[in-house]
C-alpha cells in the first residue's frame, strides 16, 4: 500500500487525525483561527499549546495534511506557504475534537472528576 | 527578510531532502531556521529537526531504495550532531591537530561512510571549517591532501579552502582533498547530496 493509498484510506475515517499525529491536530487548531504560513505557525502554537514544534516535524505535517485534503497551500507570499483549512479539514478537526471530549469526559468520571 | 544566515549543519541538512521537497520547501525552510535561530532556538535542535524530517521524507514514497536513504540521512545527522560541542565552535582548521583520531563504528566501512557523508551532507564544495565537525564524527584518521594530490603538513594554511573529494587509503584512514575554491558553486540543490 503506498503513501498516497494509506492516506485516501485515512481520509475515509471520521476521525482522520486519530493517526495524524499530534503535531497535525496542533496545525490544524492553529488554522482554523486563519491561514498562516510556517513561522506563524509555530509561534501560534506555542502560544495555545506551550509546544515548540520543530521545523521538520511542522513541514512534514503540513505535507501530511495536504495529501490528506485537509489544509491547502495558499499563493506564496515572497518565499514563505500561507496554509488554510479546507472544509474537509474543518470537518476531521471536528470530529477529532468530538473524540478527545469523549475519552476526556471517560477520564475524568473514572478518576472521580465529574464535575469538576 | 532579513536574519541571520543558517549555520552549515543546518544547510546541510536541508540538503539531505529529497529535490522535490527541497524545489517546493527549501526557500521557505532556510528563512524559517534563520528566524528561529534568531529567537534563540540552538541551531543544533533546528537541524536535528529537519535531519530527521528527511528521513521521514525519504521514507514517504514507500521503495525499499528509500529505507537506505533514509538510514543514510540518519547516519549522517547522528555523524553530524554527535559532535562535541568545542569543535563546533573551534576556530579549526588552523588550530586543530593534524591528524584527527577517533573510533570509527565499522572499520570496513570507512569508504562507504566518507562517500555517504561527502554526499549526502553535501561537505563535497563546503568550506573545511564548516566541514570539520561533521568529518570529525567519521572516526576515522583525517589526512588532507591539495588539489596537486600533495599531502598538507598542518595545519591547512589559513584562507578558504573547501572539500573537493575524498579517498578511504584504509579501513581507518581517509584523505580530503581540498581546493582554494569551492569546485561546484552554485550548486546547492542539484549535483550536491544527488544520492541522498
Amino acid at each position: 500500500m503506498t503513501t498516497r493509498e494509506r492516506d485516501r484510506g485515512d481520509a475515509a475515517d471520521p476521525d482522520v487525525l486519530r493517526r495524524a499525529g499530534d503535531a497535525s491536530v496542533l496545525i490544524l487548531t492553529s488554522l482554523a483561527g486563519g491561514s498562516k504560513h510556517g513561522y506563524a505557525l509555530i509561534h501560534d502554537i506555542k502560544g495555545f499549546a506551550g509546544v515548540q514544534l520543530g521545523p521538520g516535524t511542522l513541514y512534514g505535517a503540513l505535507d501530511r495534511l495536504e495529501r490528506l485534503g485537509l489544509i491547502e497551500a495558499l499563493p506564496a507570499q515572497e518565499r514563505r506557504h500561507p496554509y488554510r483549512m479546507t472544509a474537509a479539514g474543518a470537518m476531521a478537526l471536528r470530529a477529532h475534537l468530538d473524540s478527545i471530549e469523549r475519552v476526556s469526559a471517560a477520564g475524568r468520571l473514572r478518576l472521580g472528576l465529574a464535575g469538576i | 527578510m532579513p536574519g541571520p544566515r543558517p549555520a552549515g549543519l543546518v544547510r546541510a541538512a536541508l540538503r539531505c531532502y529529497p529535490p522535490r521537497w527541497r524545489s517546493r520547501h527549501g526557500d521557505e525552510a532556510v528563512e524559517l531556521a534563520a528566524l528561529l535561530m534568531r529567537d534563540g532556538v540552538p541551531v543544533r535542535s533546528i537541524a536535528c529537526s529537519y535531519f530527521m524530517g528527511a528521513a521521514r521524507a525519504r521514507l514517504a514514497p514507500g521503495p525499499r531504495r528509500r529505507l537506505g536513504m533514509a538510514a543514510g540521512t540518519l547516519l549522517v545527522a547522528a555523524g553530524a550532531l554527535g559532535i562535541p560541542l568545542a569543535l563546533l565552535s573551534s576556530s579549526a582548521p588552523a588550530n586543530a591537530a593534524s591528524v584527527i583520531r577517533a573510533r570509527i563504528s565499522n572499520p570496513g566501512d570507512a569508504a562507504s561512510q566518507l562517500e555517504s557523508l561527502l554526499e549526502c551532507s553535501a561537505l563535497l564544495g563546503e568550506n573545511v571549517k564548516q566541514a570539520l565537525p561533521a568529518l570529525d564524527s567519521l572516526h576515522v584518521k583525517i589526512t588532507w591532501e591539495t588539489d596537486g594530490g600533495k599531502p598538507v603538513r598542518w595545519p591547512v594554511p589559513e584562507g578558504r579552502y573547501y572539500v573537493a573529494g575524498g579517498t578511504a587509503r584504509s579501513a581507518d584512514s581517509i584523505a580530503i582533498r581540498i581546493a582554494a575554491k569551492d569546485p561546484a558553486p552554485g550548486n546547492s540543490a542539484g549535483n550536491r547530496g544527488r544520492r541522498c
